[in-house]
C-alpha cells in the first residue's frame, strides 16, 4: 500500500499541493484529474520518488519512500510519461527490454530466458509483437506510447504511474490502453494516472482524485467524484450531469 | 540486428588490423610485411629491427591508445548529453593541458614532465569544468557547455599571452608542436601509462553502458529504470575526463576523433553502448593509426601536425554526414 501522509508536494520551495493524507490499494484504478498546471504531474513525480515532498511523509509498504534506493523503487514502481524523445534509434523490443533493467544486476548484461518470456507478454499485451523489430522513433505517437505502457509491463511491478497515458491515442486505442489498465489492476496492481477524459475516467476508475488550484478537492468513486460543484472549482468552468444507467454525461461550458 | 553488430565489430577489426599494417609500413623507415614478419617473430635483429620495435611500434600502440581514449570519451559524453555534436575537449581538458604546458616552458620546466602536467592539467580542468557544473544532485547540461566552453576562451587567452610575451621562438614552436597534437617521440614509458588510463577508463565505460542506454529515453525514463542520475553524470563525465586527459597528455590537441567516431559507430549499430564502445574504440584507433601513418608518410623526412590533418580529414567528413543527415542540426 502506498500512503500519503500529510504531504505537501511542489518544486523547489514553491507548493503545489498541500496537506494530502491518502493511500492507494492493491488492485485500485485511481484516475488524477484537474485542471493544466494543478499538479497532476507533480504528484505523480512524487509518487514516484522523482521530487521529495517539501513536508509530510510517503509510505511505500510501510517504508518511508526517500529510504528506498533508486534500484529498489524501480522494482516497486513503473513510470510511464508523455512524450519521450529519443537519443539514437532503438527498437521496440530493445525499448522494451529495458524494462527488465531493475530485475538485472549490474554484471548481468543479457537478457535471462525468463526476461525474454515477460518481454514477449508484455509485447502482447500492448498488440506490439508485429512492431517489435521497428525503429522507436519512426513510430506514430499512438503507437510509441503503446511501446512505452509495454515497457512498464515488462518492469512487472506492483505499482503503476502514468502521466496522461492516452492523450495521444485515437479513441480506439484510448479505450484498448484503458481496458488494459482495468485489467491490470483487476490482477492486483495499483494503477494511478492523470488524465483529462472524464468520461473515460468515470468508466475504468475505482476512485477520482480531482486537484484544482488550492489543492486536492475530492478523493471519492467517480460519481461522488464528478460533481458539478467539484468541477467548476476544478476547471473554472459550469458542468451541466446527467445520470443515464451506468454513463454520466458531462456537457462543460454555458449550462444555460 | 546483433548480425549486423557483430558484422561491423568484425569490419572495424580487421580495419584496425589493417591501419596498423599500413602505420607498421608507412615512413621514413619502410618495413615490407615479410621484414615485419622476420622482425616480430625474432628472426631479425639488426638496427632496423631495434628502430621498428623502440621507436616504431609503441608509436603506433600510442596512436590507438590515443584513438580508442578520444572515441570512447566521445562516446560516453554524447549518450549522456544525448547529442552527437558533443566533443570530449567540451570538457575544457585540451585548453587547460595546453595553459599549463604554455605556463610550464614559460618556467622552464623539462620536456620529460610534459605527458605528466598535462594529464593532471587535463583532469584539473575537466574537474573545475565539472564543479561548476553541478546543480543539486547531478549535473547541468547547460551549465558543463558553458563552463566548459568559458574555461576554455580562458585558457586560450593565457596561452596566447604566454606565446605574446615568451622569450624565445623555441617556446613557441614547443607549443605549436603540442597544440597541432603529434605522436613523435613517445616511447614504451608513455604507452604503458596511457594503457593504464585506457584500461580503467574502458572498464568504467562498459560498467556505464546500461546506465547510458536507459539514458537514451531522458533523465525521468532512466530514473524510472532505478538510475541515480546525479551518480550516472558523475561517473561517466569523470570516465570520459580521465580517457580525455591520458590522450591529451600523450599526443596533444588531436581533434575530431571523439566527434565523428562515436557518431559513426551509432550509425552503424545502433545506439546501444554495448556496441557503440567496442566499435567507436576500433574505428578511433585506425582512424589515428592511419592519420598517423599520413602524417608520416605524406612528405618524409617533414611531419604534418596529427591534430592539423585529423582536422582537413575529419571537417569535410563531419560536413558530409551533417548536411547529408539534416537531423543532427536542428
Amino acid at each position: 500500500m502506498m500512503q500519503l501522509q500529510a504531504a505537501v508536494i511542489g518544486h523547489g520551495r514553491q507548493a503545489v499541493l498541500s496537506d494530502l493524507t491518502l493511500s492507494f490499494h492493491p488492485g485500485e484504478f485511481v484516475a488524477i484529474v484537474g485542471a493544466n498546471g494543478a499538479g497532476k504531474t507533480t504528484l505523480l513525480r512524487t509518487l514516484a520518488g522523482f521530487l521529495s515532498p517539501l513536508a509530510g511523509e510517503i509510505l511505500l509498504d510501510g517504508s518511508p519512500l526517500r529510504d528506498i534506493s533508486v534500484r529498489s523503487r524501480a522494482r516497486k514502481l513503473a513510470y510511464v510519461e508523455g512524450e519521450t524523445p529519443v537519443f539514437g534509434s532503438i527498437t521496440v523490443h530493445d525499448l522494451v527490454a529495458q524494462g527488465r533493467l531493475p530485475s538485472r544486476a549490474w554484471w548481468e548484461w543479457s537478457l535471462r530466458a525468463d526476461d525474454e518470456r515477460v518481454i514477449e507478454a508484455a509485447l502482447a499485451t500492448c498488440n506490439l509483437q508485429a512492431l517489435a523489430g521497428r525503429e522507436f522513433a519512426l513510430l506514430s505517437s499512438g503507437e510509441r506510447q503503446r511501446v512505452l505502457l509495454a515497457a512498464a509491463f515488462a518492469q512487472a511491478t506492483p505499482y503503476l504511474l502514468l502521466d496522461e497515458p492516452t492523450s495521444r491515442l485515437d479513441v480506439r486505442y484510448a479505450l484498448e490502453v484503458l481496458e488494459l489498465l482495468r485489467q491490470t489492476a483487476d490482477q492486483g496492481t495499483t494503477v494511478i494516472t492523470s488524465m483529462h477524459d472524464l468520461d473515460r475516467a468515470i468508466l475504468f476508475a475505482d476512485r477520482i482524485l480531482v486537484v484544482g488550484e488550492h489543492g486536492l478537492l475530492v478523493d471519492a468513486p467517480p460519481r461522488q467524484a464528478l460533481s458539478a460543484d467539484v468541477l467548476e472549482r476544478a476547471y473554472g468552468v459550469p458542468f451541466a450531469i446527467r445520470y443515464e444507467g451506468d454513463r454520466i454525461w458531462l456537457a462543460p461550458g454555458d449550462t444555460r | 540486428m546483433k548480425n549486423r553488430q557483430s558484422a561491423v565489430c568484425a569490419l572495424a577489426l580487421i580495419g584496425c588490423f589493417l591501419a596498423l599494417l599500413l602505420g607498421a609500413s608507412t615512413g621514413a623507415l619502410h618495413f615490407s610485411p615479410h621484414e615485419l614478419w622476420l622482425i616480430l617473430t625474432g628472426q631479425r635483429h639488426d638496427a632496423l629491427a631495434r628502430a621498428f620495435l623502440e621507436l616504431r611500434l609503441p608509436r603506433l600502440c600510442n596512436a590507438m591508445l590515443v584513438g580508442a581514449a578520444l572515441a570512447l570519451a566521445g562516446a560516453l559524453l554524447q549518450g549522456l548529453l544525448r547529442n552527437p555534436l558533443v566533443d570530449p575537449y567540451l570538457t575544457g581538458s585540451s585548453a587547460g593541458t595546453t595553459c599549463a604546458l604554455a605556463l610550464a616552458v614559460a618556467f622552464g620546466l623539462d620536456f620529460a614532465w610534459w605527458p605528466l602536467v598535462g594529464f593532471f592539467a587535463a583532469l584539473g580542468t575537466a574537474l573545475v569544468t565539472l564543479f561548476l557544473a553541478r546543480s543539486g544532485q547531478g549535473i547541468s547540461v547547460t551549465r558543463f557547455l558553458l563552463a566548459g566552453v568559458s574555461l576554455s576562451a580562458f585558457c586560450a587567452a593565457v596561452v596566447t599571452l604566454v606565446l605574446t610575451v615568451a622569450p624565445s621562438n623555441s617556446v613557441q614552436l614547443s607549443l605549436a608542436a603540442w597544440v597541432g597534437g603529434s605522436l613523435a617521440g613517445r616511447g614504451w614509458p608513455e604507452c604503458i601509462f596511457a594503457a593504464r588510463v585506457l584500461s580503467v577508463g574502458a572498464v568504467f565505460a562498459f560498467l556505464l553502458a546500461p546506465t547510458l542506454n536507459a539514458l537514451r529515453l531522458g533523465e525521468s525514463r532512466a530514473q524510472a529504470l532505478g538510475i541515480h542520475p546525479g551518480m550516472a553524470q558523475w561517473a561517466v563525465l569523470a570516465t570520459a575526463s580521465c580517457l580525455t586527459a591520458g590522450a591529451v597528455s600523450l599526443a596533444g590537441m588531436v581533434g575530431f576523433v571523439g566527434l565523428i567516431v562515436p557518431h559513426l559507430a551509432r550509425r552503424w549499430v545502433g545506439s546501444d553502448a554495448r556496441w557503440v564502445f567496442p566499435v567507436s574504440m576500433l574505428l578511433g584507433a585506425a582512424l589515428v593509426l592511419l592519420a598517423d601513418a599520413l602524417v608520416r608518410g605524406l612528405l618524409p623526412p617533414l611531419e604534418l601536425p596529427l591534430g592539423v590533418l585529423l582536422a582537413f580529414l575529419g571537417v569535410p567528413l563531419f560536413l558530409f554526414l551533417a548536411y547529408r543527415e539534416r537531423s543532427l542540426l536542428t
